[in-house]
C-alpha cells in the first residue's frame, strides 16, 4: 500500500515536471515571438542597427533594421504608461529616405523623452533619425553627419558589350527604363536623377534644421556629404552630449527625476529566429558552464583593434 | 505460521464536498507555483506599472499584446487540463486528492482518456465552458452521487476511501 502511494507521488512529480518543462518552453517561445524584454523598466531601449529599410531585408547575414518594426516598437513604448523615456541605440550607416523619414516621424510623435545614442556610426539616414530625438549623445570618435543623398549604381552596359550581349530595349515611354543597369543614362535622364536627389537632399536639410533648431543655411553648409567625428559634430551643433549609454541615462534621470530601469524593445521574430535564439540561449548556458569549469576566473576579455 | 488476522476493511463512499474543495485548491496552488510560474513571470514583464484603467487601455491598444495574452491563456488552460486529465487517468488522483484520500473512478468498465478530459472541461475560461462554473457545482446538490455536471457527462465520480 505504501509502495503504491509512493508510486503515485512519483507519477505526480513526473507529470508536473513534464508540464513545467513544457510551460518553460512555451513561455520562451511566446516571449521571443512577441519580443518581450528581460526586465520591467521605465526607459525603453530601441536598437537601430545596420542599414535601414522600410521592410525586413536579408543582406548575406548583415544586420538590417526595418522601419516597420521600429515604428511599431516606438508606438508600443509610447502607449506603455510605465515607459517614461526612449533611448535609440544607433549603430547604422543610414538607409532609404522613406524608412528614415518614417522612423523620424514616429519619434517626433511620441510624448516621451527621447534620446539618440550614437555608437560607432550614425550617418546619413541614421543621423536623420537621430536628429528627431530631444537629445543626441555620441562618443567623441563616433562617425556621424554625412548629410546627403546617394543614388549611385553599377552600370553593366560595357560588360554586356564585351560579351557581345545586347540589351533589347522595349519601353512605352522614353524614361521608363531610366536607371536600368544595362544601358547608360542619357544627359537628360542624369539631370532628372540629380533633380530628384536634390529634392530629397533639401527635405533632409530641412528636417535636420527643424529637428536640431538650426538655421537651414547652417545645415546646408554642413550638408556636403562629409562625415564628422562626435567631437566635431558637438562643436557644430549636430550632437548635444559627448558620451555613451550612461550619459544618455543620466540625462533622462536628471530631466525626469527618475531612476532609470532599461527595458530592451525588440522586434517580432519569425519561427527560425525564435528557435535559433532559444537554442543559442541554451548553448550559451552550457558553454558558460564548461567555460567556468575550464577557466579560473570564468571570464575572458576580447580586444578589438581598428587600424 | 498461519495467523488469523482480521482482513482489512475498505469502505468507499461519496467524497465529502469540503474535502473535494480543499483538494481542488491544493491542486490550484501546485499548478500556480509549478506549471504556471513561467507564464506568470512572462505576464509580469508586460504588465506596466500603472492603474488598472491605464493597464487595460494599454493592453487593448496593442493588438500584439491581445494576441499574446490570448495565446498565454490558451496554453495555460491546456496545461491545466492536461494536469488534471493525465494524473486522474494514470493514477486516479491528483496531489490534492492524494493528500485528502480522494479517488476518481470511472463508472464505465473501460476507462478512456476522453472521460478525464471531459470531467476537466470546466477549467477552460471561455464561452461556452465558462457556463460550467455555475452549472457544475450546482449540479452536485441535485444527484445522489454528488457528481458535478461534467462528471455525469464523463461517467466518472470522486470517492473517498476509508480503511477500517
Amino acid at each position: 500500500m505504501k509502495q503504491k502511494k509512493q508510486n503515485k507521488w512519483a507519477v505526480s512529480i513526473i507529470v508536473i515536471g513534464g508540464l513545467w518543462l513544457l510551460s518553460i518552453l512555451f513561455s520562451s517561445i511566446v516571449g521571443t515571438m512577441f519580443g518581450v524584454g528581460n526586465v520591467q523598466g521605465n526607459v525603453a531601449l530601441i536598437p537601430i542597427k545596420g542599414a535601414i529599410y522600410s521592410e525586413e531585408m536579408s543582406t548575406f547575414g548583415e544586420r538590417t533594421t526595418s522601419s516597420t518594426n521600429v515604428v511599431e516598437l516606438i508606438e508600443k513604448a509610447n502607449k506603455n504608461p510605465s515607459i517614461k523615456a526612449i533611448i535609440f541605440e544607433i549603430n547604422s550607416p543610414g538607409g532609404t529616405p522613406v524608412a528614415s523619414d518614417e522612423i523620424a516621424n514616429a519619434i517626433k510623435k511620441t510624448n516621451k523623452t527621447t534620446v539618440s545614442w550614437i555608437r560607432d556610426i550614425g550617418t546619413s539616414g541614421a543621423y536623420w533619425i537621430a536628429s528627431a530625438a530631444d537629445v543626441i549623445v555620441a562618443n567623441r570618435m563616433s562617425i556621424t553627419g554625412s548629410i546627403g543623398v546617394i543614388g549611385s549604381y553599377l552600370e553593366y552596359s560595357g560588360l554586356l558589350k564585351h560579351f557581345n550581349v545586347t540589351y533589347q530595349r522595349l519601353v512605352s515611354a522614353k524614361h521608363k527604363d531610366m536607371g536600368s543597369p544595362f544601358r547608360s543614362l542619357t544627359p537628360e535622364e542624369e539631370q532628372l536623377f540629380k533633380q530628384t536627389l536634390s529634392i530629397i537632399h533639401n527635405y533632409f536639410v530641412e528636417e535636420v534644421a527643424t529637428n536640431r533648431k538650426l538655421s537651414k543655411d547652417k545645415v546646408a553648409k554642413l550638408a556636403d556629404g562629409r562625415f564628422f567625428l562626435g567631437a566635431q559634430a558637438k562643436k557644430l551643433g549636430l550632437v548635444d552630449i559627448l558620451g555613451g549609454k550612461e550619459d544618455a541615462i543620466n540625462y533622462i534621470e536628471q530631466k525626469l527625476n527618475i531612476t532609470a530601469e532599461i527595458i530592451e524593445y525588440r522586434g517580432k521574430k519569425n519561427l527560425l529566429d525564435i528557435l535559433s535564439e532559444i537554442l543559442s540561449k541554451h548553448a550559451f548556458l552550457i558553454g558558460r558552464g564548461i567555460g567556468n569549469a575550464i577557466s579560473q576566473t570564468g571570464e575572458t576579455e576580447k580586444i578589438k583593434l581598428w587600424t | 505460521m498461519n495467523l488469523k488476522l482480521p482482513k482489512k476493511r475498505v469502505v468507499v463512499a461519496n467524497a465529502p464536498l469540503l474535502n473535494r474543495l480543499v483538494a481542488f485548491f491544493i491542486d490550484l496552488f501546485i499548478l500556480n507555483v509549478t506549471v504556471m510560474s513561467p507564464f506568470r513571470q512572462l505576464v509580469q514583464k508586460i504588465v506596466p506599472e500603472a492603474t488598472f484603467r491605464e493597464y487595460l487601455d494599454y493592453i487593448y491598444s496593442d493588438q500584439n499584446l491581445v494576441s499574446m495574452i490570448s495565446i498565454i491563456t490558451i496554453v495555460m488552460t491546456l496545461l491545466a487540463l492536461l494536469y488534471f486529465s493525465i494524473l486522474e487517468f494514470k493514477i486516479g488522483q491528483t496531489p490534492g486528492k492524494i493528500l485528502l484520500k480522494l479517488h476518481v473512478v470511472s463508472l464505465n468498465k473501460d476507462v478512456r482518456f476522453w472521460q478525464y478530459i471531459i470531467r476537466s472541461l470546466f477549467i477552460i475560461p471561455t464561452v461556452p465552458f465558462i457556463i460550467l462554473w455555475i452549472i457544475d457545482p450546482i449540479y452536485i446538490f441535485f444527484n445522489k452521487d454528488n457528481q458535478r455536471f461534467t462528471e455525469k457527462l464523463s461517467r466518472t465520480k470522486v470517492v473517498s476511501v476509508y480503511n477500517l
